[in-house]
């Protein structure tokens, strides 16, 4: 086995475990309950989501007031740079300061769109 | 690399042992608080088993759905929990030899590692719960917060041994480890652990406040899933900060493979005690220390470690 | 020993079995459940009422089977055997189609209800008029219809449900609205009612809201219905007993002002999300409250005591994560009528959550020096507040709450800690004999 036919031998491994637990969760609760029981629990309408007792009024699938909506687009433009600093990372050593000057000047420009964020209050919101 | 194919069956037996180990560790600081110090070895024994006896409790207990509920979702973010931590675990070495040691090993864990965002935010929405839905949202808003310092810990140890393969960072701390001359990143990488498995001051996504929010409408295997999910996570955290910055497998007198079980339990322990030192730290607090302090301060780390690198 | 998940559940007017009842599950080491869903039992502290309320039924149904329901009628019962009185669930409103008989659970009662409707006779000597409950009048006596409420449909009392903050008539059925939002944007408005099941959370208390995200807009808090008030409340019963020219000490009265305090504290550190400081003020609480004359607080006790109000007090953390959430200024405090923590944190600083928490453990701190005192608590000394401590608190909640996340508006909630069945009897004089505590409720007794 390479190393990435390894990976997906652990994938199978782990859905196998993963498939294994909830047979074994259906038999055991069968054994404790009684077929009839777990079957009967099985075909029982569905409950309503615990809020401490009171139903709710409408579904809780809905439009989810985001508000670190604006850390997330930050955290875009940085995560986009981590695609660069992962190759950047094998290489310094043989490019030299020129490697860390460039890439530390583009982190510093990044930087400064952060500071500008949160001292817009980007960062706090409750 | 190991030539070994049984030890992709041996890593998972090994890391549920270690996460029922660390439970049960866990469990006896919970109930020292709760009930007072273990009277005698049968309590100590009888707490320290708690988990497992919850486990086999949740085994038993049959399904139950909730209103509307988009089911599927929910058991693909529970199943995601366990199977993120497994397969990001397939890079760690114990002592010299991991699973798996791709020359992009660091990249495989934190990409594995961030399934975690999709696994939480899935089982939070599944139900159609508000509290869960909540929880689901909590755990976005800690990503934001945390991925990054962590990332850039994460590249720092890389930066150290000029590699991304995991063997040819633990190689690279034969002399000196990397925790030694790159502290900041070992301590933010620490706090990442936490983050990642949103345990300790983290667990606002599963907050006491919301029920257990993303998780308080699992039941059954479903919730044995996603919370041993959770501790294999919070195991390999832990684990992979050995070869990244506690030399791996190096170490005077004991072989490679006890060295990382030592080292991997001291990490683990420490991580389990933090969270019963601290309350739950509220994101939009941390978000901008997270932003403010952590970051720059990494950034800074990888910034001293890159000129060392230049000029070695 | 088997292990089981509990969910516990106070009714108002039930502080004393609740006490009893996690003293009980600490000594069998079962875990107390955040949800249903992670529990297999549900103790509801205090008789179940009769028609059986929605938010009873529904909390029943959501735990997984094997569900098991347990009441406990007295604190003794949690003693004699947590699983000694498990309970079938009568007279489910026909407007919960989850209860349909057909989907009831089966029940694990050998014998249904028998002992505890006799035992609810003692235990409903609170049927007086509760101030928060005018608005549920008529609730009708449960003894009168007791045994025909198997398959009744309708019952003329579930009008009174029916007006549940206009939730119960249309289950889930739509999608949430639309509506302007604290940040002036228009976003999903999702109604709903948190309580009382809700672990760490004041018995009784109803809360409704209009959530955007987990933003809280609008918040109105009430108290369960079918629940008769209470004119017993647990944390002033000394004073009460004085007032009525019973023999007190005031060493009784300091120590069940200090497990008031260190009740509140467990919950507010518990919603915190620090499980460990929660457990041990809990244990405290509880040893102090078992001390009598005759057998006095154990000096480990007190050690411990001072060291967990010190741990508190030094948590850098704690003061970051509170400071500055839910300031409840001396102006309102005035305008309300608020008195007792949170008048004293709004004196003596801004009156946010960490000034009350500061504020109980310095009452915490000051009551453990009375705690031997023999000296008699004068009647007139209690200084009993002229309306129910808890009413402006519960009125204070709307404005406190509207804008506050979720997580801020639970340390909001928790650090008020309104008690629901402190509807005190205002006697007619206050003075103080000056080392005299004041009841739970109110001021300060240091000063």
């Amino acid at each position: 086995m390479n190393e990435w036919e390894r990976m997906l031998a652990l994938l199978g491994v782990g859905v196998a475990a993963l498939v294994v637990l909830h047979g074994a969760g259906a038999l055991l609760s069968r054994r404790r309950l009684g077929t009839a029981e777990v079957r009967g629990a099985e075909h029982a309408p569905p409950v309503g989501p615990f809020t401490g007792g009171a139903p709710p009024a409408a579904h809780a699938f809905s439009r989810f007031h985001v508000r670190w909506y604006a850390v997330a687009m930050i955290f875009l433009a940085f995560d986009m740079e981590m695609l660069f600093m992962y190759p950047w990372v094998r290489v310094v050593a043989e490019t030299g300061t020129t490697a860390v000057v460039e890439m530390f000047l583009f982190l510093g420009i990044l930087f400064a769109g952060v500071t500008y964020a949160w001292r817009e209050g980007a960062l706090r919101w409750s | 690399m190991a030539d070994a194919w049984w030890s992709v069956l041996a890593l998972p037996v090994m890391l549920v042992v270690a996460a029922c180990v660390a439970a049960g560790f866990d469990a006896l600081l919970g109930a020292s608080a709760a009930y007072g110090p273990a009277g005698s070895v049968r309590v100590w024994g009888t707490r320290a088993a708690t988990p497992l006896r919850e486990a086999r409790r949740l085994l038993g207990q049959p399904a139950r759905r909730t209103k509307a509920a988009d089911t599927a979702l929910v058991r693909v973010g529970t199943a995601l929990l366990p199977t993120a931590a497994l397969l990001a675990g397939a890079v760690l070495p114990l002592g010299f030899t991991a699973v798996s040691d791709p020359g992009v090993g660091i990249v495989w864990f934190n990409a594995m590692e961030a399934l975690a965002w999709a696994a939480v935010w899935l089982t939070g929405w599944g139900p159609n719960a508000a509290l869960s839905m909540i929880g689901g949202y909590r755990f976005l808003a800690l990503g934001l917060a945390y991925e990054l310092p962590h990332m850039f810990a994460l590249t720092t140890a890389g930066l150290g041994a000029g590699s991304l393969r995991v063997g040819e960072v633990v190689a690279a701390q034969e002399g000196l480890w990397f925790a030694v001359w790159m502290p900041v990143a070992f301590a933010v990488y620490l706090l990442s652990a936490l983050a990642m498995a949103f345990w300790g001051p983290f667990d606002q996504p599963v907050g006491a406040d919301a029920a257990q929010g993303a998780a308080a409408e699992l039941s059954g295997v479903d919730r044995l899933v996603f919370f041993g999910g959770r501790w294999l996570l919070l195991v390999v955290a832990a684990a992979f900060s050995v070869p990244l910055f506690l030399g791996g497998g190096h170490g005077p007198l004991l072989p490679a493979w006890a060295w990382t079980v030592v080292k991997t339990a001291a990490v683990l322990a420490l991580l389990i005690g933090v969270r019963r030192a601290l309350p739950t730290l509220r994101l939009d607090r941390f978000m901008g220390l997270a932003w403010m302090v952590l970051l720059p301060l990494v950034l800074l780390q990888a910034l001293a470690v890159s000129v060392v690198v230049v000029l070695r | 020993m088997e292990l089981r998940t509990v969910l516990l559940v106070a009714q108002p007017g039930t502080t004393e079995i609740r006490l009893a009842a996690e003293r009980e599950l600490r000594r069998r080491a079962w875990p107390l459940a955040p949800s249903p869903a992670a529990a297999d039992l549900l103790i509801l502290c205090g008789p179940p009422p009769i028609p059986t309320p929605p938010w009873l039924a529904t909390l029943h149904t959501q735990l997984p089977p094997p569900r098991t329901l347990v009441a406990l009628h007295t604190p003794d019962q949690a003693a004699t055997g947590l699983l000694a009185h498990p309970v079938h669930l009568e007279g489910q409103g026909a407007e919960h189609p989850a209860q349909r008989p057909a989907q009831r659970p089966a029940e694990h009662a050998e014998d249904e209800g028998h002992s505890e409707h006799a035992a609810h006779e003692e235990h409903r000597e609170h049927e007086g008029p509760h101030s928060e409950h005018g608005e549920h009048g008529g609730h009708e006596d449960p003894h009168s219809e007791h045994g025909g409420h198997g398959q009744h449909g309708g019952h003329g009392d579930h009008g009174n449900h029916g007006d549940h903050g206009g939730h119960a008539g249309h289950h889930m059925e739509g999608m949430a609205e639309r509506g302007d939002d604290r940040d002036g944007l228009r976003l999903d408005r999702w109604e709903l009612a948190y309580g009382p099941g809700l672990a760490d959370w004041p018995a009784g208390l109803v809360l409704r809201v209009v959530m955007q995200g987990d933003v809280v807009q609008e918040a109105v808090a009430g108290s369960v219905d079918g629940v008769p008030g209470s004119g017993a409340a647990y944390w002033h019963e000394p004073w009460l007993r004085a007032a009525r020219g019973a023999e007190v000490t005031c060493g009784e009265a300091a120590r069940r002002r200090c497990g008031a305090r260190l009740d509140s504290l467990g919950r507010l550190l518990a919603v915190a999300g620090w499980a460990d400081q929660a457990a041990r003020a809990r244990r405290l609480r509880d040893a102090v409250l078992a001390a009598t004359a005759s057998r006095p607080v154990d000096p480990t006790v007190l050690g411990a005591l001072s060291a967990l109000t010190r741990r508190v007090r030094r948590s850098r953390t704690l003061r970051w994560l509170t400071r500055g959430l839910g300031q409840l200024p001396a102006a309102r405090v005035r305008a309300l009528g608020v008195s007792g923590p949170a008048m004293v944190a709004a004196s003596e600083g801004a009156g946010d959550v960490y000034d009350r928490i500061r504020v109980w453990l310095d009452e915490t701190d000051g009551s453990t020096a009375l705690f031997t005192d023999t000296g008699p608590l004068p009647p007139d000394s209690a200084a009993l507040p002229q309306h129910p401590p808890s009413a402006p608190l519960l009125a204070a909640l709307p404005e406190m709450l509207a804008g506050a996340e979720f997580a801020c508006a639970r340390l909001v909630l928790a650090s008020l800690d309104p008690d629901l069945d402190d509807a005190v009897p205002a006697p007619a004089h206050a003075h103080g004999h000056p080392h005299a505590p004041a009841p739970a409720g109110s001021g300060p007794s240091h000063g």
